[in-house]
């Protein structure tokens, strides 16, 4: 099942990389941009299913972010991608509402498992969802 | 010190002269007491001979009146029997039976005959002692009492004979004889009236000696005392000694004795005794009783007055020897003198035993105060060494050493401070602390003289000062300086001019400032390198997809991507290098960690041909720090080990508890080559190694010790090149740290159970 995912990262190679990665191994269709402060106005337009962002960026850092984000999509799972990379910046961005934090340098495989966890998560959710709703109706 | 020697042995000398004054003293007030109390001994001698005498006297006086009275009655007797008209008549039957009777009574008197001579002369009429009556006739006409009877005058008065020994019947006696004339004169039945005619002389002849010892015989003075008496010529008719008897008082003392002078007894008797007077007196004899010797007696005398007839009178006399008044003087005296003698002794030995003591005493003091003299003369030399010895000390200190009192006066000071000041022209002394800092710097100090004026203790500070508007630091310690009453009086500084060391200090500060901050830089720095080598390795990752894996390019990717996974590892060390103090400290057990580490390195030690001893103390208790970290550590002295011991070698790894029992210890003890002396100073700096490029980052030694600082442990090393000893070769680091506290363990039990939720 392809999916939409939108990566944001201040650094462009880092955008082509991700891009690369994720358009050579899977199916998913890769939208990126080098602007956080542009990130929220295309979560509200586009029919986004993960937001891959990286955590120290100009105008907006991550955790800014991901509150942003929040306010204007509450299932959107959120991968955060930081070159700090401790325990405790990890706790961090997970309790604010990331759903999983990788660290630089990380290994291609490590993103590609955490997309397919975070997509598989984002539909059993919307499932969930969907199901109550359904229950709800009847 | 002369001086006061001279002044001591005067003063001894005086005490001394005084001791010997007040002894001469005493002796001639006991010698006085003593010539004093034999003085009143012979006083007393006298007046008791005196008193002595005077009882002789009465003893005298006693006997004469006794001999008087016995006089008196023979006398009365004689009257008495002459009024008898059986004599008067020399009635024939009777007149023997009269005179018996008068007779037996004037006997114990010594009368031993009564004699009747008739008128005519020529008959005498006798009865004698024997109580025989006989008539004899005789011429007695002559005689002297018959004469005297003859007189008319001489009627009623009774005649007394001479006292003489040749008297015919009693040869050898002393007799005497009282005669009276006889009248007719009574009357009785036979003869109615009187004649008045003369009938004869009727006398008696008595034993003078008898009569007068039954007087005096009884009489005793004192123990041995005794009377005799003379008569009115000087004879002797009473002495003990019978052969004085009858002799003359003047001569018979001398014939007995003729050595001995006896004019003081003659004197007596001729002037006083023969005078008929009474009196005491003393004279020297030869003898009493049986003893025979010169000696001195006492004499009482009393003349003997028969009251009838008072034309004789005789003297009794009674003697005692002084002998015996002395005597009895004597032994009280004696006594006395023993009593006296023995206070006097006693006080002369105590007054030698006090002096003795005194000049033992003075001695001892002497040698007392000649060895405190001696110890003080010492000390002194010793002070004056020591003296010279802190002064020298004072003098060549490179510290500023100075008094000042409590307004900040300088009062005295060494060269080094003299040097410190040398900008100043002046003499430093009497100068104050106003003159020498800076306002401020000097009421900095001021305030702290004050202070240990009245805290009376030791300040320690460290402060700026200005000097001549340069700007020094120093390190001073006030102490204060006290008098004999304990009373502070100035105050001893000592500063040491630190400058140079605050200036080095605070370049360090600057130096720690700085690598921290390059800390925190690098820190940022890894951080940002993340980026790059996440890009490098991504990227080499997706080209080595995509090029021929045996190609030329491929390696190259390979090599771009292992150089990539260097850069990674060095900012992994660097960032745990630079990693601020978490929160939450854990803790470990040191033996379990260890054995965690051998096991991971098991295989190593087999295929370096390293030897492993474990000499792990059990029990120990748990330490700060979090395992992983430890292990961390343990791993980096093991690994830097084995890189030590390429040819092989032993490895010791121990663990004990430090002495006091607050840390743990953990030695490596390898036996590699050692680490050379220049680089002893740089193993624990970053990036500092030894190996070659790729084979260490330079970071593990620095990493270890900032973890095991982290938690306020230690690691040190001791180390010989194999350059400097090749058989003590190797080095030994040693770790220690804090034992866990109760409370971080609790922490550690903690996080434990949180552990699997994270």
């Amino acid at each position: 099942m392809a999916a939409q995912i939108l990566v944001v990262d201040d650094e462009l190679d880092m955008l082509a990389l991700l891009a690369m990665i994720i358009g050579e191994k899977t199916e998913h269709k890769v939208t990126t941009t080098n602007n956080a402060l542009e990130v929220p106005e295309l979560i509200k337009t586009g029919d986004y299913n993960l937001l891959i962002s990286d955590l120290k960026m100009p105008g907006m850092d991550g955790v800014e972010l991901i509150a942003e984000i929040r306010k204007i999509d509450k299932h959107i799972p959120i991968l955060i991608i930081t070159a700090y990379g401790s325990v405790e910046s990890a706790e961090e961005v997970i309790r604010k509402g990331a759903y999983d934090c990788i660290t630089k340098p990380f290994r291609k495989e490590q993103i590609l498992i955490s997309i397919d966890r975070a997509l598989e998560w984002q539909q059993m959710k919307k499932e969930l969802r969907q199901l109550k709703e359904k229950t709800v109706k009847r | 010190m002369k001086k006061e020697k001279t002044y001591f042995s005067e003063k001894y000398y005086n005490i001394r002269r005084t001791i010997i004054l007040a002894g001469i003293l005493v002796m001639v007030l006991l010698v006085v007491a003593f010539c004093l109390s034999m003085f009143s001994a012979g006083q007393m001698k006298e007046i008791i001979s005196e008193d002595f005498n005077r009882q002789q006297l009465v003893l005298a006086k006693y006997a004469a009146n006794r001999m008087e009275n016995s006089l008196d009655f023979i006398k009365r007797e004689l009257s008495l029997l002459n009024l008898s008209p059986s004599i008067q008549y020399l009635e024939k039957v009777s007149w023997a039976s009269r005179m018996n009777t008068t007779l037996s009574a004037v006997k114990d008197n010594g009368v031993l005959e009564i004699r009747f001579i008739d008128h005519k002369g020529r008959t005498a009429y006798i009865v004698d002692e024997r109580g025989m009556s006989h008539v004899i006739q005789g011429r007695f006409a002559d005689t002297d009492y018959y004469k005297w009877a003859s007189l008319k005058k001489n009627k009623n008065r009774i005649y007394a004979g001479e006292i003489t020994r040749e008297n015919e019947e009693y040869t050898g006696q002393l007799v005497m004889c009282l005669a009276i004339a006889t009248y007719e004169q009574s009357v009785d039945e036979a003869y109615p009236v009187a004649t008045g005619n003369l009938s004869g002389v009727l006398f008696f002849t008595i034993d003078v000696t008898r009569l007068v010892e039954n007087a005096v015989k009884s009489i005793k003075s004192g123990k041995t005392g005794y009377a005799w008496v003379i008569d009115n010529k000087g004879m002797f008719l009473y002495h003990p000694h019978r052969e004085f008897i009858g002799e003359d008082a003047f001569n018979v003392r001398a014939m007995r004795k003729s050595k001995i002078s006896f004019s003081q007894i003659n004197m007596i008797q001729k002037e006083k005794m023969l005078e008929g007077k009474e009196g005491t007196g003393r004279y020297t004899s030869g003898w009493h009783g049986g003893i025979e010797t010169e000696m001195k007696k006492l004499i009482a005398y009393a003349p003997i007055h028969p009251r009838t007839h008072s034309q004789f009178f005789w003297s009794v006399a009674v003697v005692a020897p002084l002998s015996e008044v002395e005597d009895a003087v004597h032994s009280v005296f004696i006594r006395q003198f023993y009593i006296q003698g023995s206070i006097f002794l006693a006080i002369i030995l105590g007054g030698v035993y006090i002096i003795s003591f005194e000049r033992r005493w003075s001695k001892t003091l002497e040698a007392e105060v000649m060895k405190k003299t001696q110890d003080l003369k010492n000390s002194l030399e010793e002070l004056k060494k020591s003296e010279e010895q802190y002064k020298t000390l004072v003098e060549s200190a490179e510290d500023l050493i100075f008094t000042v009192d409590e307004e900040g006066n300088i009062l005295s000071m060494n060269r080094c401070t003299a040097n410190f000041f040398r900008d100043f022209p002046d003499d430093l002394i009497g100068k104050t602390f106003r003159d020498l800092f800076s306002e401020e710097s000097a009421e900095l100090q001021l305030r702290i003289i004050r202070k240990v004026f009245n805290t009376e203790k030791n300040v320690n500070v460290k402060y700026p000062v200005e000097v001549g508007n340069r700007e020094y630091w120093f390190s001073s310690n006030f102490a204060p300086l006290k008098d004999e009453e304990g009373k502070v009086f100035a105050v001893l500084g000592i500063s040491r001019d630190i400058t140079k060391g605050k200036k080095l200090e605070e370049e360090q500060m600057y130096n720690t400032e700085k690598l921290a901050s390059l800390g925190n830089l690098s820190a940022g720095v890894a951080h940002e390198l993340n980026n790059p080598v996440a890009l490098i390795l991504g990227f080499s990752d997706i080209l080595l997809e995509k090029v021929e894996p045996d190609s030329k390019s491929h390696e190259i990717v390979k090599t771009i991507e292992r150089q990539a996974l260097n850069c990674k590892r060095i900012v992994e060390s660097i960032l745990s290098y630079a990693r601020h103090p978490e929160a939450i400290e854990y803790s470990a057990d040191v033996n379990e960690n260890i054995e965690k580490v051998i096991s991971v390195v098991k295989n190593i030690l087999v295929t370096e041909k390293i030897t492993l001893e474990k000499r792990l103390t059990k029990d120990l208790p748990k330490v700060r720090g979090d395992s992983g970290h430890l292990q961390q550590v343990f791993m980096n002295f093991v690994t830097n080990a084995f890189s030590a011991m390429k040819e092989g070698g032993v490895l010791t790894v121990s663990t004990n508890l430090n002495s006091a029992g607050n840390k743990v210890e953990i030695l490596f003890k390898d036996t590699g080559h050692g680490i050379k002396r220049e680089y002893r100073n740089k193993i624990f700096e970053a990036f500092f190694t030894t190996k070659k490029v790729g084979e260490g980052t330079g970071l593990g030694l620095s990493v270890s010790y900032g973890i095991i600082n982290k938690y306020n442990g230690d690691i040190s090393f001791e180390t010989v090149a194999e350059e400097e000893d090749m058989e003590r070769k190797g080095t030994t680091f040693k770790v220690s740290l804090p034992v866990a506290s109760l409370d971080s363990e609790h922490q550690t039990d903690q996080a434990q159970r949180l552990a699997p939720r994270i």
